[in-house]
């Protein structure tokens, strides 16, 4: 079910985007983005956190989703961060100079943490 | 550590659509598989070949028109061979300009990620045209050269 592909959980502070879909890829990603497109319409979506950790396989159409992403929040002024702990993916956000373009948190309590700090 | 095998397998001739994506990974996990390429490097070249192939898939046949990709796997106990071929307009890839990757551009769209990946992860790529295919040969050494900042780090 495509549905479960993502899941948007809100706070008070900022928003978490969980990415349940394995993998990030030329399969996958349209349908990927045609929920978060949707998602991100249908609230008037704050800061938002996209915890990878479910993923095991991202390319460039993955890495594509989240550029538009942060795009798209960018243009209402919101930022995204991700959480991602692993070494595969962290490896392609490397070659990707994804690292120029995101804060990267191991874990959701980190991201947390700094959206917590940024609004106090 | 055991010998890295030679080993080569027939090609995989597939049509050149999304569904076929699943297949060719298969293929060459496989085949990295049996030639005992270590894990940080399969990867590498794992995901180099699944983005020349979107990149076929996507881009080597007009909207309307259809066509195939051919993969193809070869490993001489030093190097394991990748090559992917369609039968497309001439097209190579390795002249194409890198993406722009500042931090700075709030507009940075993904095109052109996915070939500029694949140069980056692969050990080397080459391309070139033969009675009308595009055929890019992507290769990946089977063991880390010494001292290496790579295999310092496929050690660690």
């Amino acid at each position: 079910m495509t549905e479960n592909y993502i899941k948007c959980f809100k706070n008070k502070n900022f928003s978490i985007l969980e990415i349940l879909a394995g993998e990030l890829d030329l399969i996958k990603s349209p349908t990927v983005l045609k929920l978060i497109k949707n998602v991100l319409t249908q609230v008037d979506h704050p800061d938002t956190i996209i915890d990878l950790k479910h993923l095991s396989y991202i390319d460039s159409t993955g890495l594509g989703i989240l550029i538009a992403t942060k795009n798209l929040l960018e243009k209402r002024e919101k930022e995204t961060v991700l959480v991602c702990n692993s070494r595969k993916i962290l490896q392609v956000f490397e070659i990707a100079k994804m690292h120029n373009f995101f804060k990267v948190f191991e874990t959701t309590e980190e991201a947390s943490k700094y959206f917590d700090e940024k609004r106090n | 550590m055991p010998e890295p095998a030679r080993h080569s397998a027939g090609p995989l001739r597939l049509p050149a659509r999304r569904e076929s994506l699943a297949l060719v990974r298969e293929y060459v996990g496989k085949n990295l598989e049996a030639c005992g390429l270590p894990g940080d490097r399969r990867l590498r070249l794992e995901l180099a070949v699944e983005e020349i192939a979107a990149n076929i898939i996507t881009y080597a046949y007009s909207p309307a028109g259809s066509g195939d990709l051919e993969c193809g796997f070869a490993a001489d106990g030093k190097t394991a061979e990748v090559s992917l071929t369609d039968w497309g307009a001439a097209f190579n890839p390795l002249e194409k300009e890198d993406p722009d990757l500042a931090p700075e551009l709030d507009r940075r769209e993904p095109g052109g990620l996915g070939i500029y990946l694949a140069r980056n992860l692969a050990g080397s790529c080459s391309y070139r045209r033969d009675g009308g295919r595009n055929i890019l040969t992507i290769s990946m050494p089977l063991q880390p050269e010494a001292g290496s900042a790579r295999s310092k780090e496929e050690g660690a």
